[in-house]
């Protein structure tokens, strides 16, 4: 379904900055772009959270539980995670068709 | 009521004093003849803290400009001026400034634009600006200077207006001519130029708050979406400000007795004038010697001082239009290669052509790259005029007036 | 259209610069904005942009933004911390962030002139060591002998100017050098430098893997080649006094930072020499400023 553009009287003159009420951030599903994934090996994660830190989507999280998920939402699949981990525990694969 | 205090001032102590009138906030401001007392009386006044306000002493007329953006989006009223070189050194920053929609005040002393290089007047300068969205007041004295800017910002600062504004005047010959200024009390300014607070943009963290939205493409929104809505916005505040001006003219001439004409133009002797003459800034004041002494000689003649260029006062120039037989308009400045004319005539044609019944129209090019304009080639303009409203029919359509050699 | 699940809206909380942005995959901007905007998300600040790599990723900041044109590194954060001090807003932060193009070629006089006059605010400059954005052109910050789209047989034309000492004897505050090899030190840095007053300056680098030719999941590993060959020494100066931040115990060989990037191949065996020397050269020099004041 396309919106309609806003038409000239629907326009707040002062979308070139942040208003001082509500800013809209526009955030892509930039997971839509990548050709590997990360899986996380649970048991050989000693949880020293490098791939937290150095994520530069920032979409790695750790649950209630202590283990360690990406968002599938985001993640570009480049690869820092896996080869700055250091017990190996996150191994990239290619995205198959099959989820 | 206090009585106001009169003092000797020139066009740029003027200004300086608009500005501290006006309380600016921020004042970034490179100097450049003959703008340079413009700074030097505003740093004594911030140095001295009569004026409590930032003044920056920026590095470029680029920075200044950048600076005055910014610190506007913030939340401060702000003032610069520049001229000539440093004008179209600040060219980006300008742009920027206007499509933001804020109300930022720019002094421009004018001097023409290099190569020729020289230091004094012509208004090449600032009708360059003509396109940015800026609005344009041109001014006759150094009291005309002091008025306008403090209604400058109470114009621009208007919820339905939001744009910068600047206010001209002619190197030397007003920045350097020493008049009695009477300067109104801080009072009445007070109370005629409200707190300045922008309705829709305010930078300070204070109440920031977002909504995510998601959009599919990655790259989506290279091209400003709306910008052909955001120029018909602008249009629209430049359509309100020709409402507006001549309000704000009424309002300040209460408080302090002075009018300038309706606000957009003044209409001098035009009563019963075949022939009028249409000017801007200081040649106005030498043309109304010579108006009054071909007046005396009973010749049909009348002024018509053009005080804003933009918004450009079509409709009042088309009235005085259908009433004449021919126009006049005297060019300070240049445009190469045009269709007739200095940017001024090119507008004003514009405006009249859609009257049934033209008047004979004439553009004369006088006081080009600081030539100084006498009563003696007004007079010899003002005859032209007057001689092609008794034929009926033009000559030429471009003089160049104070040419030496016989042009072709 | 996918929408957003559980772990989404957890990360949206806690990130101050959310995710979706349209860097690459593997930009190590993208992680020099996440290690500055999570350390300083508790203060409140105003950004002038535009961002690593003309502004990709910032738009997503959680925080008011303003930017404007190319140059605008310098004078644009000069006039918000101007204004904030004349409406006596001392709680807010400015907080600027340019890339090498923007403030150390077309900005270079405006950055200098505020550094001289001592303006309030936190300057970051990312370095990626070309004009990235526009196409992988060359810059002021390009080394010798690199390859990009406008010097295609290799750059001849300059060695890199020392941007970080430059500003430093500008008798500023506080000038530091980092990168995100070193997380812990950058953090330090930036906590440090977030509470000054003053006109501070920390230059970042930022290896690119779309413009300088490497796999995507190197880019951390080529932040500490960089380091610990000389060529990127950490450093910061702090009111003139200058401490070296990272010392690595013996120098690697400037060839092994070289060899993992494709942009190198047009380097010739005279300009590597050129190279380590100047990173043997520096490193000494550095050494013997370290615990002293410069200024």
């Amino acid at each position: 379904m396309k919106t309609k553009a806003p038409t000239y009287r629907e326009i707040s003159p002062a979308c070139g900055m942040s208003m001082q009420s509500q800013e809209v951030l526009n955030v892509n599903t930039t997971g839509d772009i990548r050709s590997e994934m990360p899986v996380f090996d649970q048991e050989k994660c000693i949880k020293c959270k490098q791939c937290i830190l150095l994520c530069p989507e920032g979409c790695i999280m750790e649950d209630d539980d202590g283990k360690i998920y990406a968002s599938m939402t985001f993640c570009k699949g480049c690869g820092i995670c896996a080869y700055e981990c250091p017990v190996k525990a996150i191994e990239m694969v290619l995205e198959t068709t099959e989820k | 009521m206090n009585l106001p205090i009169r003092k000797l001032l020139d066009g740029n102590h003027a200004a300086a004093w608009a500005v501290k009138l006006s309380r600016a906030g921020v004042i970034p401001i490179f100097p450049i003849t003959p703008q340079t007392e413009v700074v030097s009386q505003i740093a004594d006044f911030v140095e001295k803290g009569e004026l409590k306000a930032e003044y920056v002493p920026v590095e470029s007329e680029h920075s200044a400009m950048g600076v005055a953006a910014s610190a506007s989006a913030t939340g401060c009223r702000t003032f610069t001026a520049s001229n000539s070189q440093g004008i179209v050194y600040m060219e980006e920053p300008i742009w920027w400034v206007s499509g933001w929609r804020l109300p930022v005040v720019m002094g421009i002393v004018n001097r023409a634009i290099g190569f020729p290089t020289s230091l004094g007047p012509d208004h090449n300068d600032s009708l360059l600006q003509r396109d940015t969205g800026w609005l344009q007041f041109y001014c006759e004295n150094a009291q005309e200077v002091l008025d306008t800017i403090i209604q400058a910002y109470r114009i621009g600062e208007d919820k339905n207006v939001l744009l910068p504004v600047i206010v001209a005047w002619e190197g030397f010959v007003v920045s350097h001519a020493a008049m009695p200024v009477s300067i109104p009390d801080q009072e009445d300014v007070d109370k005629f130029l409200p707190f300045y607070e922008h309705p829709y943009i305010n930078l300070v963290p204070d109440k920031y708050s977002f909504k995510i939205k998601q959009i599919g493409a990655v790259g989506e929104g290279t091209r400003f979406e709306s910008g052909t809505e955001w120029r018909y916005q602008m249009e629209l505040a430049h359509e309100y400000a020709k409402k507006l001006i001549p309000k704000i003219n009424t309002e300040y001439g209460k408080i302090t007795g002075r009018l300038y004409g309706k606000g957009l133009l003044e209409q001098y002797r035009c009563n019963g004038a075949e022939a009028v003459l249409i000017t801007m800034g200081s040649i106005t004041g030498t043309t109304r010697v010579v108006i009054d002494q071909l007046r005396e000689e009973g010749k049909p003649i009348g002024l018509v001082k053009l005080r804003t260029f933009r918004p450009f006062p079509t409709e009042a120039i088309r009235e005085i239009g259908a009433k004449v037989k021919a126009i006049g308009f005297i060019d300070r400045a240049i445009s190469q290669g045009s269709a007739g004319g200095g940017p001024g005539s090119i507008e004003t044609s514009r405006a009249l052509y859609s009257l049934e019944k033209h008047p004979l129209f004439m553009s004369f090019y006088c006081g080009l790259t600081s030539r100084e304009v006498t009563t003696d080639d007004i007079r010899d303009i003002a005859e032209t005029v007057l001689k092609a409203a008794e034929m009926g029919k033009i000559e030429k359509e471009v003089y160049w007036t104070q040419l030496r050699g016989e042009g072709l | 259209m996918m929408s957003w699940n559980e772990l989404d809206k957890k990360i949206f909380e806690r990130e101050a610069r959310l995710p979706g942005h349209s860097l690459c995959p593997g930009c190590t901007g993208a992680i020099a904005e996440r290690l500055i905007f999570n350390t300083i998300k508790d203060k409140k600040i105003i950004f002038h942009g535009p961002g690593v790599c003309a502004g990709g990723g910032t738009s997503l900041l959680k925080a008011p933004k303003i930017t404007e044109y190319l140059s605008g590194t310098g004078m644009g954060p000069t006039g918000v911390s101007r204004a904030l001090k004349q409406l006596g807003r001392n709680d807010v932060k400015v907080v600027a962030m340019a890339g090498d193009g923007g403030a150390l070629d077309i900005g270079f006089g405006k950055l200098s002139a505020a550094a001289i006059r001592n303006e309030n605010y936190l300057q970051f400059v990312m370095d990626n060591e070309a004009y990235m954005n526009t196409g992988i052109q060359r810059s002021g910050q390009t080394p010798e002998g690199v390859w990009t789209t406008t010097t295609p047989a290799g750059n001849k034309t300059s060695k890199t100017k020392n941007a970080p000492m430059i500003i430093a004897y500008h008798y500023v505050p506080y000038v530091a050098t980092a990168t995100v090899g070193y997380t812990q030190d950058f953090i330090n840095k930036v906590k440090k430098a977030i509470d000054m007053d003053g006109f501070r300056y920390i230059h970042v680098l930022v290896p690119c893997p779309t413009g300088w030719r490497f796999q995507t999941k190197k880019g951390i590993e080529l932040s500490r080649l960089a380091v610990k060959s000389g060529i990127f020494p950490l450093y910061e100066v702090d009111h003139g006094k200058f401490k070296v931040t990272y010392k690595p115990k013996e120098l690697i060989p400037v060839k092994e930072y070289v060899e993992e990037q494709g942009r190198f191949r047009t380097l010739n065996e005279e300009q590597l020499m050129d190279l380590q020397r100047a990173a043997d050269f520096y490193s000494i020099h550095l050494n013997e400023l370290d615990g002293k004041n410069i200024y």
